[in-house]
């Protein structure tokens, strides 16, 4: 009899597992993934499985022990979320950036496990607070860029202890800086020491980090070089007629100006300020 | 198959993807997380304290924005090991262990950062590498060094080194390899197939040894991220809120938290950012490393990008409801020396320093460990960047007494660290 017992367990066991794998099986076609982790059941969709529709979730109702539910940026709609029903143990849901809207919410009311709940960027609206307030375990839920109002959160945050509604920020305040407007110019200006010899530019030495805005105001293009800690020196850029630099430099050291053939033209020494270096030869 | 599941995922895991920010020189305790307007004027410098959003909690008052988010954030300000170098400390703090002797940067023998651990314990996906690294590589004085890659894990565990496409740059010297890749190369999607089709022909007249296969993994996974995978889509910044892009400043520094952010939402599991200029060239330019000019630099340049943007971050991975699943982490090579120098400038100080943690199960709103009254010292609860290790991996679902092999066979337990109560 006992052994009896023990086969049927057996069996009924067995069954119960084919058709898990079943269920992960059509998952895992549908793009999802499914983790077994201490407690129950990971399953997410919204990394492989973006096109998820409704029909493909009613896999999930088969499994037990589903803690955790990633459906973001999926093609689910309210209607998919009546497979969710059942699942009881589910702890975390996400559902940020799809379509599902108040009506879908209704599906979620005995989920009563639930502790984080994302619906950020979906249409829900205040009128889905009631349904809600039914979850009473619910830690966090987002609703950045929702129509859930500020006395809607405060509501619900009073309604269920221990929950925190992250509403977002309102991207309304951020200014965007203007990309047009006028950099700013240093007041100090660097002498151009006039030379046809590179050896008379003195090697650099280092001091405090400033910045040197270079200004070709010359007719010709012209090469900007760094005269190094033991004199060697090292090609930074060229600049066109009219063209602007800004170049990030040491208190005391030594940039070598050039025709676009490497014959030197003078050279800059920088202060400890930053400062505007012109090329006017 | 079932089995197979479970075996690949036994750990509950808190967090599931890992951001960390690398502030590269050896940023000031005493001008973040931990002031100390009580000390000396020579030691407490030219900065006060403002208390933040968590009542007893003060920061510097320089990282006004971070200040508001103290209630996610947890610092840890008893934190020494006894590396005085940038490249002992750099290697110590990312991979939790005492370097040895003669480091080079692509020995096999060191030890793999905390970003390429992690990474180790990932699920790959198609076109996502497992770890990720923003912007350029760590130099000092044009020396690369050791500590940022996979180490004895090998080659396939290095991080993907990936160039942030915009953002105004650090001042100072950042060394770019034109290795980096960039997802922004316009390549022909046909010319990618033909080529495809082409080594597939090959491979099979070749057939492939098992040398070449990690070479492959890497070829194959760039192929996938320009053929147009989730990485590509995060990658260009274009896309994004222009208004989000905005919080996040339109600095380098800024512009690698918000790709962080969205590489980490595609699906990659640890991006790093190195968090200002990438040599520190003597401590010319935007690094950390303030021997001369620390109180200017540390108020006009660094601390005004690093508040913007990592509190941009969290603010913005809270708001998607990320920060429960993101762990996003702090690290330095050390302090800086409570005695401000002769060229008003600190120097480098690991007999005490902080870092920080937020997100990923971290309970925010609290301070582990003390430093004394002139921050020069572990005061309560002193631990090491071991335990500091300890506390991400745990974080992470990884046990930390996990044993992995290298390419010869020698075992190594992966951490040698105790978690601090952070949870």
């Amino acid at each position: 009899m006992k052994q009896l017992v023990s086969l049927l367990l057996l069996i009924s066991l067995a069954t119960l597992l084919v058709a898990d794998e079943n269920a992960i099986d059509a998952i895992e076609k549908s793009g999802g993934k499914v983790y077994r982790v201490d407690d129950g059941l990971e399953i997410e969709f919204h990394l492989s499985g973006r096109n998820l529709r409704d029909a493909q979730l009613a896999a999930i109702k088969q499994l037990a022990g589903v803690t955790a539910l990633n459906l973001k940026r999926t093609k689910i709609t309210d209607a998919g979320l009546q497979h969710l029903q059942g699942l009881t143990s589910l702890e975390i849901l996400h559902l940020e950036q799809t379509a599902v809207s108040d009506k879908g919410i209704v599906h979620l009311a005995k989920l009563e496990n639930l502790r984080y709940l994302n619906l950020y960027g979906t249409s829900v609206t205040d009128s889905a607070l009631p349904q809600l307030q039914h979850l009473k375990r619910l830690e966090r839920l987002y609703v950045w860029k929702t129509k859930i109002t500020a006395q809607g959160a405060v509501a619900l945050e009073k309604a269920i202890p221990g929950l925190r509604v992250i509403r977002g920020l309102n991207l309304d305040t951020v200014v965007i800086p203007d990309p047009n407007q006028p950099v700013e110019r240093p007041t100090a200006t660097l002498k151009f020491i006039p030379t046809v010899n590179a050896a008379d530019a003195p090697r650099s030495l280092t001091g405090e980090n400033i910045e040197v805005l270079f200004e070709n105001k010359s007719k010709n293009k012209i090469k900007l070089y760094w005269v190094g800690y033991s004199n060697e020196l090292k090609l930074y850029g060229e600049l066109d007629p009219n063209g602007i630099r800004r170049q990030n430099s040491y208190e005391n050291n030594t940039w070598l100006i050039t025709d676009s053939k490497d014959n030197p033209l003078g050279y800059f020494v920088c202060g400890a300020r930053p400062a505007v270096a012109v090329i006017t030869e | 198959m079932l089995q197979l599941q479970a075996q690949a995922t036994s750990v509950r895991r808190h967090a599931k993807r890992c951001i960390v920010i690398y502030c590269w020189g050896g940023i000031s305790h005493m001008e973040s997380w931990d002031p100390k307007p009580e000390a000396l004027a020579d030691l407490r410098g030219e900065f006060s304290a403002i208390q933040t959003a968590t009542p007893g909690i003060r920061y510097c008052e320089h990282i006004p924005l971070m200040a508001q988010h103290s209630g996610k954030l947890a610092i840890v300000r008893s934190i020494y090991h006894r590396q005085g170098g940038h490249q002992q400390g750099m290697y110590t703090s990312m991979t939790g262990h005492d370097p040895p002797g003669g480091l080079k940067a692509k020995n096999r023998d060191n030890w793999p950062s905390l970003a390429a651990m992690i990474s180790r314990f990932q699920d790959p996906r198609g076109g996502t590498p497992n770890a990720i690294r923003l912007p350029y590589n760590m130099y000092d004085n044009g020396t690369l060094m050791a500590g940022e890659y996979g180490g004895w894990l090998g080659s396939e565990y290095d991080p993907v080194l990936m160039k942030t496409p915009s953002g105004k740059s650090f001042q100072g010297v950042s060394r770019y390899t034109n290795r980096e890749l960039d997802l922004t190369l316009q390549l022909d999607k046909s010319r990618i197939l033909q080529r495809q089709r082409l080594q597939a022909q090959l491979e099979r007249q070749v057939g492939s040894a098992t040398d070449y296969d990690r070479l492959d993994r890497f070829r194959k996974m760039a192929a996938d991220m320009l053929l147009g995978s989730a990485v590509r889509e995060a990658y260009d910044l274009e896309t994004e809120n222009p208004r989000i892009r905005a919080m996040y400043g339109d600095h380098i520094g800024g512009q690698s938290m918000l790709l962080a952010r969205r590489l980490t939402e595609a699906g990659v599991p640890v991006v790093q950012v190195c968090a200002g200029a990438g040599d520190l060239a003597g401590g010319g330019g935007d690094n950390w490393d303030t021997h001369r000019g620390h109180f200017s630099k540390m108020k006009d340049r660094l601390l005004p990008v690093f508040d913007r943007s990592v509190s941009a971050l969290l603010t913005d991975l809270e708001q998607r409801g990320l920060l429960e699943e993101t762990l996003v982490v702090a690290l330095t090579d050390f302090g800086r020396t409570p005695k401000i120098n002769n060229n008003g400038g600190r120097d480098h100080y690991p007999a005490v320093y902080s870092m920080a943690l937020a997100g990923g199960g971290i309970r925010g709103g609290q301070v582990y460990g003390s430093s004394d009254s002139n921050g020069a010292h572990p005061e309560r609860d002193a631990c090491t960047p071991a335990d500091f290790h300890a506390t991400v991996l745990t974080a992470m679902g990884i046990n930390i007494h996990t044993q992995l092999r290298d390419a010869l066979d020698r075992p190594y337990e992966i951490c040698s660290g105790q978690p601090l109560p952070l949870f």
